[in-house]
């Protein structure tokens, strides 16, 4: 502050001291304001701690938890895995059917003069048909091969069936069926008489990994007719003998085909949720549905896991998608997954059977839709597929809760009431406590409180409670369901602790910093089966305990301790501070006296200095109706000397210490909202201009 | 920048149209002028020695500085070094003698008038004080730097001389401190402290060794009465320059009371106490705006009565008063008594008082020649016999020849 005023004085005199003079140097005493603050109780305590109480008093007021019990407490996340292989056994190639036809003409042309010629020239005519016997093979293409390249096949029939159209009977009909590119035989036979107007069927049973393709040679090897007996017959040359070629019930090992639409994997299973309750149903707080494919099919497969037991809305819980087909001789993947958190799931099985519990039902679907592609596939091709749930966790259960009791010992909570105060001692005139234990779950609770005491760790001292209700069953009633609202309406309950009751005040006596209990909780303590109980995840049972501590107290050598940033450049720039003293001047309406110490800390937290307060701030003087009207003056120095100033230097922070006590002990005054301690903190320095 | 070039002008004019018809014989002087005063009416010279050999300032050389302190304090200095050349035309027929000169000069000027309280304040700071309403007024400064390149014009008849210089300035350096109001009251414990306070603050600030321009004009006239008597009148310095942008000045008009920085909660981590204070206290006293600014140069006015004596051992006595408008510059009265020893040799003794000492003796001596003029004069040489009085110092040296 001086400096500028100093400043513009000098440079005044030396500007006009030619030459220039301005490395002169010299003393001077400075005496200045430097800081101001108002110190009351809320300051020392917390402003959120304090409350004035109807007479102005002030009370030191906290409400902590000390105990809690959830959902979490009870329920494990739950998670399961389904795994599923579908092979191609299962696949179905459909019923595939070749039609070949032969004409009277087409015959007649084959055999030639004389018999083909008068055929020929009779059509339209009747005609006795002579006996006919064609002894060299007729071959004829069969081509499946908009059905199917190849297939080894493990089963399967092939239907051989001829009808004779024709007006005369055929007899002796040989046929063989070749693989074309193979030539490998695939059926052979021969049928003894096909009726004139009639039909005939040979089949063979395709196994044994019967190669079949789809390039077929039919080898017509003989086929005679007895003619009409001379009896003339209506000859038409379109009249036709058709051969049909059916395979059916095909296992195929393997196959080039185009594969029809068809299920691979098309199950239903229960699940059970595993948990020690009787649940009828959950909402999903947390939680994944998944699904991971792998596949070496080359066709698409569309995967689909459902659990119709899980709605939302009208939507109930569906993972859905379609596995890409496969390189050849490669593998595709498919995973997926989805978040089901607020999916309602019943537990009343596959058939919502309300005495069904715990248990809900899920679907697998893996198909393949007729792509119209030639692919191929073998019995080595699969589909591996899981599917699960991962981490659900319920923000509700509804159902009954079974009667449990849990047991905690020792437990230990910290009170944050003296966080500040670092030593002596005060006397309470009272303190007054209440437990207030709040239900959310739809069970009855009882607690039991057993052995409470108060602990100060620095000093080792315990308090330990005596209350007319340690050891008592405390019963809370069962929560309201509020569905609609999706929240519970608690039930509550609350006992006081006061010096009428208890010893509450000795507890505090001793600054504790924290409180060790022992409680027993029991759930549902009646034992009886509750169907509509229910529980919320977000909404536990609570304990709170409220503390009132009225500030009626003495003390002696109370430490409170606190750290502001210091910053001494801020106060002397220039380095130029030589020596002085700090002087705390302090209005004090307070009727507690205190000494205030001031210890400079460097920036790792240890002490470079203490500037040691030789004088107290004095208390104020207590009327006769108990209160401080008027504030009593103190001044308070600290003396700077050259090692101070250097150690200063040093400093980062300033921790205020201060030791209060009430003036008159025993005697406990009662602290008022108006108290407080005006500081100004002034400073008294020899300064060097420069 | 026109006055100055319609003044030479006229000036040239008037020079020419003197000469016409004329028979002319030149006289040429080159001349060096060397001038140096420094004082003050409120430190004793022997305490200025000590002050001046000392780095820093003991209790018992403030004592000793301020033990004669007086409720308004002067403290100054002024400066003139000027080399330069004259020319006299001299006419057979005309009754004038005309000339003109050109000169260089290198002007500084320094001075300030403090209160007692402000140099205790300065000297002591404010817990001497406390308790007590402090007034700090009067606290004036001003401090000027410049030189300047001048055409003069000289002339002279049997009994009238005067010159005119028109002079074209270059600013160096430029502070000035003007204080209306100035109190200070310190509470006995330092618990707070009133300011009242109304001053204005201005400096050049550049770098530049030009930081303005400005004008300025000299005027002297000699004129001899009948008889004995002698009357003479100048004006020096009057004129200003112009500081350039970079200049500031600082108004300060503020009454308050400083009681520290507030710190609503001690004991709230996120105070930082001695923090801040700096700032709110620089806006309120020290807020400079910068800008160019114009001043007029601290200008000196003197008067001077010679009376021709008719003594043996004396040629002249005269009385010279002399006023710079610097702050610490009190009208100065000069008695000199010219007294030659020989064709050569003049002594010229005197007493003055005032300036920016109370009083002084000095002595000059002077040397002429047909050719060379040289004088050298002490002022203010009173504290070799009574180092009580207020200090001082000055000297000048004069030398002049002719071409």
């Amino acid at each position: 502050m001086f400096k500028r005023l100093f400043s513009l004085l000098s440079l005044a005199l030396l500007l006009a001291c030619q030459p220039d003079l301005s490395n002169k140097s010299w003393d001077v005493d400075i005496l200045a304001p430097i800081a101001t603050t108002s110190l009351d109780i809320k300051d020392i305590t917390g402003d959120t701690l304090i409350q004035v109480d109807s007479d102005s008093s002030l009370l030191l007021v906290r409400r902590q938890k000390v105990y809690e019990f959830s959902l979490d407490d009870l329920v494990e996340p739950f998670s399961t895995t389904f795994e599923n292989t579908a092979k191609l056994q299962t696949l179905d190639l459909g019923t595939r059917r070749i039609n070949y036809s032969i004409s009277l003409g087409q015959l007649a042309a084959q055999q030639g003069p004389p018999f083909g010629t008068i055929i020929v020239a009779n059509h339209g005519n009747n005609l006795p048909f002579p006996a006919i016997s064609i002894g060299n093979p007729i071959t004829y293409p069969i081509n499946a091969n908009q059905y199917f390249q190849s297939m080894t096949l493990i089963d399967g029939w092939l239907v051989f069936e001829l009808r004779n159209n024709l007006p005369i009977d055929l007899i002796n009909f040989q046929y063989e069926l070749i693989n074309q590119q193979s030539q490998t035989l695939v059926i052979s036979g021969t049928i003894p008489l096909i009726p004139a107007n009639g039909s005939a069927k040979d089949s063979v049973q395709l196994n044994n990994n019967t190669v079949l393709e789809g390039s077929l040679i039919a080898n017509l090897n003989n086929l005679e007719s007895p003619g009409s007996g001379g009896v003339a017959v209506p000859i038409d040359t379109s009249d036709q003998l058709i051969v049909e070629v059916t395979v059916r019930d095909l296992k195929p090992f393997e196959a080039t085909a185009i594969f029809p639409a068809q299920n691979l994997i098309d199950y239903t299973e229960e699940v059970i949720f595993e948990t020690d309750f009787e649940l009828s149903r959950i909402v999903v707080d947390t939680g994944v549905l998944y699904m991971q494919s792998i596949s070496t099919v080359e066709e698409p497969v569309i995967l689909e896991y459902e659990i119709p037991s899980a709605t939302m809305g009208n939507q109930t819980l569906l993972l859905d998608g379609t596995l890409p087909p496969a390189a050849p001789g490669g593998t595709s993947l498919y995973n997926d997954s989805e978040n089901i958190a607020g999916f309602s799931v019943n537990l009343n099985g596959i058939n919502f059977d309300p005495n069904v519990k715990n248990t809900f039902f899920a679907e697998l679907r893996a198909r393949i839709d007729s792509s119209g592609n030639m692919v191929f596939l073998s019995l080595e091709d699969s589909i591996y597929l899981t599917t699960g749930i991962q981490g659900l966790m319920p923000s509700k259960i509804e159902g009954w809760l079974g009667r449990d009791t849990q047991t905690t010992d020792d437990e230990i909570l910290p009170l944050f009431l003296f966080n500040d105060v670092q030593g002596g001692s005060f006397d309470l005139a009272a303190a007054r406590i209440t437990m207030e234990l709040v239900n959310n779950f739809g069970a009855d609770m009882m607690f039991r409180l057993t052995d409470v005491r108060a602990e100060n760790q620095s000093t080792g001292q315990v308090a330990v409670l005596n209350w007319t209700e340690l050891g008592q069953d405390l019963n809370v009633s069962s929560a309201q369901d509020d569905a609609l609202n999706f929240k519970p309406i608690p039930n509550s309950a609350v006992w006081t602790l006061d010096e009428n009751n208890s010893n509450s005040d000795e507890l505090f006596d001793i600054q504790p910093d924290q409180l060790i209990y022992d409680l027993e909780l029991i759930l549902n303590p009646t034992g009886i089966n509750n169907p509509t109980g229910f529980a919320y995840r977000h909404d536990p049972v609570e304990a709170w305990m409220n503390v009132e501590i009225p500030l009626h107290l003495s003390m002696d050598g109370i430490q409170l301790i606190d750290t502001s940033d210091f910053s001494y450049s801020e106060l002397d720039p220039d380095n130029s501070l030589k020596g002085g003293r700090f002087t705390i001047i302090a209005d004090n309406t307070m009727p507690i006296e205190a000494v205030v110490d001031l210890i400079a800390l460097d920036s790792l937290g240890q002490p470079v200095d203490t500037l040691f307060a030789v004088e107290t701030i004095a208390p104020a003087q207590v009327e006769a109706d108990g209160k401080v009207y008027e504030s009593v003056r103190s001044k308070i120095h600290y003396e700077l000397n050259k090692s101070s100033i250097a150690q200063l230097k040093n400093a980062t922070r300033m921790v205020f210490l201060g030791r209060y006590s009430t003036g008159d002990l025993p005697t406990q005054v009662k602290l008022y909202d108006h108290y407080s301690t005006e500081l100004k903190l002034t400073g008294n320095f020899q300064y060097r201009v420069n | 920048m026109r006055l100055l070039s319609t003044v030479v002008l006229a000036l040239s004019v008037l020079g020419l149209s003197a000469q016409m018809g004329d028979s002319i014989s030149l006289k040429t002087q080159v001349y060096l002028d060397a001038y140096s005063e420094l004082g003050s009416n409120g430190i004793t010279m022997g305490s200025f020695f000590d002050y001046f050999s000392a780095s820093f300032l003991d209790e018992e050389l403030k004592d000793e500085l301020t033990s004669d302190l007086r409720a308004k304090n002067g403290v100054g200095s002024s400066q003139d070094l000027e080399i330069g050349f004259r020319q006299w035309r001299d006419s057979t027929y005309s009754r004038w003698r005309q000339g003109f000169g050109i000169h260089y000069a290198f002007r500084s000027r320094a001075g300030v008038n403090a209160s007692d309280n402000a140099i205790l304040m300065t000297l002591y700071g404010n817990a001497r004080f406390a308790g007590q309403t402090v007034d700090l007024l009067p606290l004036d400064e001003l401090s000027m730097n410049w030189s300047e390149i001048g055409y003069t014009h000289i002339q002279r008849s049997k009994n009238l001389e005067w010159s005119a210089s028109a002079n074209l300035l270059f600013g160096h350096s430029f502070n000035s401190i003007e204080s209306e109001k100035g109190t200070v009251f310190t509470e006995e414990s330092g618990e707070y402290i009133d300011f009242d306070t109304r001053y204005t603050f201005k400096s050049s600030d550049s770098l530049l060794l030009l930081k303005g321009m400005g004008a300025s004009i000299h005027f002297d006239v000699s004129y001899d009465l009948k008889g004995p008597w002698r009357v003479g009148l100048g004006v020096r310095d009057f004129g200003v320059i112009a500081w350039s942008r970079s200049s500031w000045e600082v108004n300060a008009d503020s009454t308050f009371r400083f009681e520290g920085e507030e710190i609503p909660n001690l004991f709230d981590p996120s105070n930082e106490v001695f923090t801040g204070t700096g700032d709110r206290l620089e806006k309120t006293f020290y807020n400079p705006e910068s800008g160019s600014q114009t001043t007029f140069l601290p200008t000196r006015i003197i008067g001077e009565v010679g009376y021709t004596v008719p003594w043996n051992f004396a040629k002249e006595i005269s009385l010279r008063t002399d006023y710079i408008f610097l702050p610490g510059y009190s009208l100065r009265n000069r008695i000199r008594l010219d007294i030659p020893l020989n064709k050569a040799w003049s002594l010229k003794p005197e007493i003055s008082q005032g300036g920016f000492a109370r009083w002084g003796i000095g002595i000059g001596v002077q040397w002429k020649h047909p050719d060379w003029l040289i004088q050298l004069e002490a002022q203010n040489i009173q504290w070799t016999v009574a180092s009580a009085s207020s200090y001082g110092i000055g000297g000048q040296l004069k030398v002049a020849y002719n071409l």
